[in-house]
């Protein structure tokens, strides 16, 4: 049964109707031949009984008279019968006819004896009829009959099993394979459905429209479940943007700062470029935000970062720390501070051009502190701190210019 | 029923006298002294040709299917006379036995007995006359 459980419906069916159809199919064939065969065995003898019966008369006259050429006609009409070997006729008085086919009798073992009595006097015994039959022909006889029976019987057997095999396989395995199938095939959550199946049952049918909703759940249940995964993509996203980017003017903020800054600095010493960091207060704004408000305030900062962005390069980063404080990031230059100084240059150019913010009209400045790598720092930390040295030392030097570090501010400073 | 028994017995009386008995006849100088009524019968059906005494004993029957022919044959034999014709249809086919010889009544039969030695005979037996030697009565 477990070897069964692996098969396809089909298969399992098949074997089922075969074993069955063999089982009982075979017992009762057995059956029926051995019947068939025994009753034809004593058919045949019984025949020949009877053959004997109707010769009686002739064979007692043939008996009573001495007549050979009676008994020769009662003896060759027996031999017609070809299952019959030997036929003798005897009288008491001393007639004896016999014929026979074969030399050697053995093959014929069933004796078959009528007493014969006189025709004009029923008491009186006059003489015996003998036969004897062959057996081969009457088994071969037999068999040839029980086999008809048996072969009859079989076709009967065999013809509903078929028919029922063919009517289960079409109208109920196939349909199943049909369905199971396509339900393999199908990939869960897509627009696929189940077609309907031939010869499809209504049992069947209602199992593919409910596979079919249940389909249409899936499907609708993943759909929105992406939406929901996207959306919470989406606010991922923002959340990510609004973690690492200043909210007012989109720019990069302090923590996405460091990681630049690292960043770069990683690069620079891979493959052995130059870079540098540039520290940017605005000057003035402090007056602006306090006399035109914080909304004019706001507007300045986002129209310094649209400069900003405008005046470096596209691989550069602008970031903002905080209030009016920028950075600006320029890695791989070719000669850190010749190049790193004339961004500067367009960095305070751009700041000074007047800032058009609603009805008003706002002109500031910019202090820029310059720190490369790798001459004035190889690290984030001192070339952070020496960019702010830098600026500090271009706010002492009146405000609205770029310095250079130089060593000697370290020295001051400490 | 005293009365219905007596008149069963009249009438299978009747019916007997209806029948009469039938003698089997002899030559006066016939040697049947032995003759038992199966020799009769095997005689009359051509089994029986010769007797041990020598006699060869010569049967002798009627033509055209007479009444007592019937009766003889179906008291001696059982069967009827269309039996006993068959009988001798297949016997004369072979060709080895004849059929007894045949007369036309009991007058012939009482003059054909008389008249030869070793001849069988039968006739009714009120119809046997001192011509002829009665050897044994059937149908009693």
């Amino acid at each position: 049964m477990k070897m069964l459980q692996a098969l396809t419906l089909q298969a399992r069916l098949m074997w089922i109707v075969l074993g069955s159809t063999a089982i009982i199919g075979g017992g009762t064939l057995l059956l029926v031949f051995v019947i068939s065969y025994q009753n034809k065995l004593s058919e045949s003898e019984q025949h020949i009984r009877q053959l004997m019966d109707a010769v009686e008369y002739s064979a007692a006259i043939a008996s009573y008279s001495s007549n050979a050429e009676i008994a020769d006609d009662v003896i060759k009409g027996l031999m017609r019968d070809e299952a019959v070997c030997e036929v003798s006729l005897s009288s008491n008085e001393g007639l004896h006819l016999s014929r026979s086919k074969y030399n050697d009798l053995s093959v014929c073992p069933i004796t078959l004896q009528h007493a014969l009595l006189s025709p004009f006097s029923s008491t009186d015994f006059i003489g015996n009829l003998e036969t004897r039959v062959d057996n081969g022909i009457i088994e071969t006889r037999a068999v040839h009959y029980a086999g008809q029976v048996a072969l009859g019987l079989l076709a009967l057997l065999i013809l509903p099993s078929l028919i029922i095999w063919f009517a289960v396989s079409r109208y109920i395995t196939r349909p199943i394979h049909a369905y199971a199938q396509q339900l393999h095939n199908i990939v869960p959550g897509s627009s696929e459905r189940i077609a309907t199946v031939a010869h499809s049952s209504l049992e069947l049918n209602r199992v593919i429209r409910d596979s079919n909703s249940l389909l249409i759940g899936i499907e609708e249940m993943l759909l929105d479940e992406r939406a929901q995964r996207n959306e919470i993509e989406r606010l991922k996203e923002q959340y990510k943007h609004l973690a690492h980017h200043d909210n007012l003017t989109g720019l990069p903020n302090r923590a996405m700062f460091h990681d630049r800054l690292a960043h770069m600095l990683i690069q620079a010493k891979r493959y052995q470029l130059k870079g540098a960091l540039i520290y940017l207060d605005l000057d003035k704004f402090k007056p602006v935000n306090d006399t035109l408000g914080h909304g004019v305030g706001d507007l300045l900062l986002k129209a310094v970062a649209l400069r900003l962005l405008d005046a470096v390069r596209e691989s550069d980063t602008v970031a903002r720390l905080g209030g009016d404080e920028f950075v600006v990031i320029l890695p791989a230059l070719h000669n850190a501070s010749t190049d790193a100084l004339s961004i500067a240059e367009k960095i305070l150019h751009a700041l000074q051009q007047p800032f058009e913010l609603g009805a008003h009209t706002v002109q500031i400045g910019s202090s820029l502190g310059i720190a490369c790598y790798p001459e004035h720092g190889k690290d984030e930390f001192t070339l952070s701190k020496h960019a702010d040295l830098a600026m500090y030392r271009a706010k002492q030097n009146g405000r609205n210019n770029a310095q250079l570090f130089q060593p000697s501010m370290a020295e001051a400073a400490d | 029923m005293r009365t219905l028994l007596l008149a069963m017995l009249l009438l299978s009386g009747e019916v007997v006298a209806a029948q009469p008995a039938i003698a089997i006849i002899a030559n006066h100088d016939g040697d049947y002294a032995t003759l038992t009524r199966k020799q009769v019968v095997d005689i009359y059906m051509g089994k029986l040709t010769v007797l041990t005494n020598g006699t060869f004993p010569q049967p002798v029957d009627y033509q055209g299917n007479p009444e007592i022919r019937e009766r003889f044959y179906r008291l001696l034999t059982g069967k009827n006379l269309a039996q006993i014709n068959a009988y001798w249809a297949r016997m004369s086919f072979t060709g080895q036995t004849n059929p007894p010889r045949l007369l036309p009544d009991q007058k012939a039969m009482l003059r054909a007995v008389g008249k030869n030695q070793d001849a069988l005979g039968y006739v009714d037996k009120n119809e046997v006359t001192p011509s002829v030697q009665p050897l044994m009565t059937i149908g009693e």
